[in-house]
């Protein structure tokens, strides 16, 4: 998945040499260009306004040590992001579970079924990572399409795009998305 | 229907009935055809799924329901990129908590070549304060406690703090623990002696610390620390 547009590729290769160097920095070019990103996919993971900032924190420091860790080559910035956050979540979700009765049956259900939740969850917000890093003109028509409810059609008239353009640029945004997918290792 | 556009109008429903039967009927015919068109059906189903809060990331957009509230007192403002102001709390602690981790092993450093003197009394001598990651690397400081109790700071080669930036002096423990001594700038030369009386015992503290801050950004500590020493505290 390349950078969000935003930000943009340099960017991106500037916040990649930062978190392998260590750099305070770091943190502070990963709030910026995904602070975004992984605050919604907290707040949907913890349903807890007051969660989502301690959990964002965790994260971000998370993600400062474990900086040289990041190999470009395996996923994308945003999913390996998203997967830090994911544990972090897990971690905090974990811990304020009351203790069940049976330990053995049924943490093991509410654990799996945690992790089941969550990662659906981060592949929606991997996907929405990934929206952002498609052309413009791309993700505005993904947005009238599966946000606003809009027909291809309806697409046209309020963009004044030629309907065909629409349908083509739709079908692109598709396999732009898919070919982001495939890219990385499956999770 | 023209190029793949059938495919797209397949996709999302929006065909007639003749239309819908010929899709089928291209979809039946080729294996690889229907592959790909399960694959992108795969992508439209995760779309339809997105919350309004995932689409207005995706727009570029601050999400309404994770938008961090406004620190009590800060008021509304249009949007102003500020290079070192930290975007929420949750930030400022992070900025914070990796300077600190950082300074842990700085501070060390410089205690351990010290001559190895701890105890009491330790706060009379002169510490050096040394650079931190992120900050020009030739960079150095002292600071000394003297026995009117005021702090005698002194820095070398720092780079001008330029407009709408200052440098700040402080005694420090943990994001939570901190107290600021003096402001001061430095001009073309990179140097700066600073004498002020202390708040409180300097030993009450780990880290004689300076930072670089910005007018815009409030009194609060900006995180971005340049210089740093034990107070032997």
């Amino acid at each position: 998945m390349p950078a969000p547009r935003r930000h943009g590729a340099r960017h991106e290769r500037r916040l990649i040499r930062a978190l392998r160097r260590n750099d305070p920095r770091a943190v502070e070019l990963v709030s910026e260009a995904y602070g975004s990103l992984l605050r919604g996919f907290l707040a949907e993971a913890l349903s807890d306004r007051d969660a989502v900032q301690d959990v964002l924190q965790q994260t971000l420091l998370d993600v400062w040590r474990r900086g040289h860790d990041y190999d470009p080559e395996r996923a994308s910035l945003a999913t390996w992001l998203l997967v830090i956050a994911r544990s972090r979540a897990i971690d905090h979700l974990r811990r304020r579970v009351p203790e069940p009765v049976d330990p053995d049956s049924l943490a093991a259900f509410a654990d799996r079924d945690r992790a089941d939740e969550t990662g659906a969850l981060l592949e929606r917000w991997r996907m929405t990572g990934m929206i952002a890093a498609l052309p413009r003109d791309e993700g505005r028509i993904l947005r009238l399409r599966f946000y606003e409810g809009l027909t291809q059609r309806q697409i046209a008239e309020r963009t004044g795009m030629p309907l065909g353009t629409v349908k083509m640029r739709t079908v692109q945004a598709l396999e732009r998305l898919r070919l982001m997918l495939d890219r990385e290792e499956p999770r | 229907v023209s190029g793949d556009n059938w495919l797209g109008d397949h996709l999302l429903g929006e065909e007639t009935e003749s239309d819908a039967a010929e899709a089928q009927r291209r979809l039946d015919a080729d294996p690889a055809l229907r592959a790909r068109a399960a694959r992108l059906a795969e992508v439209a189903g995760t779309l339809s799924e997105l919350s309004p809060a995932a689409w207005e990331v995706a727009s570029g957009r601050q999400p309404e329901s994770s938008a961090p509230a406004p620190a009590s007192g800060e008021r509304a403002a249009a949007p102003v990129r500020r290079r070192w102001r930290p975007a929420s709390p949750a930030l400022t602690a992070v900025l914070v908590a990796v300077a600190l981790a950082l300074g842990v092993g700085v501070g060390a450093l410089v205690w351990s070549g010290g001559g190895g003197r701890g105890g009491a009394g330790q706060s009379a001598r002169t510490v050096a304060l040394r650079p931190l990651p992120g900050a020009a690397g030739n960079a150095a400081g002292s600071a000394r406690v003297t026995p009117a109790g005021e702090l005698s700071l002194s820095v070398d080669r720092l780079p001008a703090a330029g407009a709408g930036r200052y440098y700040e002096a402080w005694l420090m423990t943990d994001d939570r623990h901190l107290v600021p001594l003096a402001s001061f700038e430095v001009h073309g030369s990179g140097s700066a002696r600073v004498t002020v009386p202390l708040p409180a015992p300097a030993a009450r503290y780990r880290y004689f610390d300076v930072s670089l801050q910005t007018v815009s950004g409030g009194t609060a500590h900006s995180a971005h620390s340049v210089l740093r020493g034990p107070t032997g505290g």
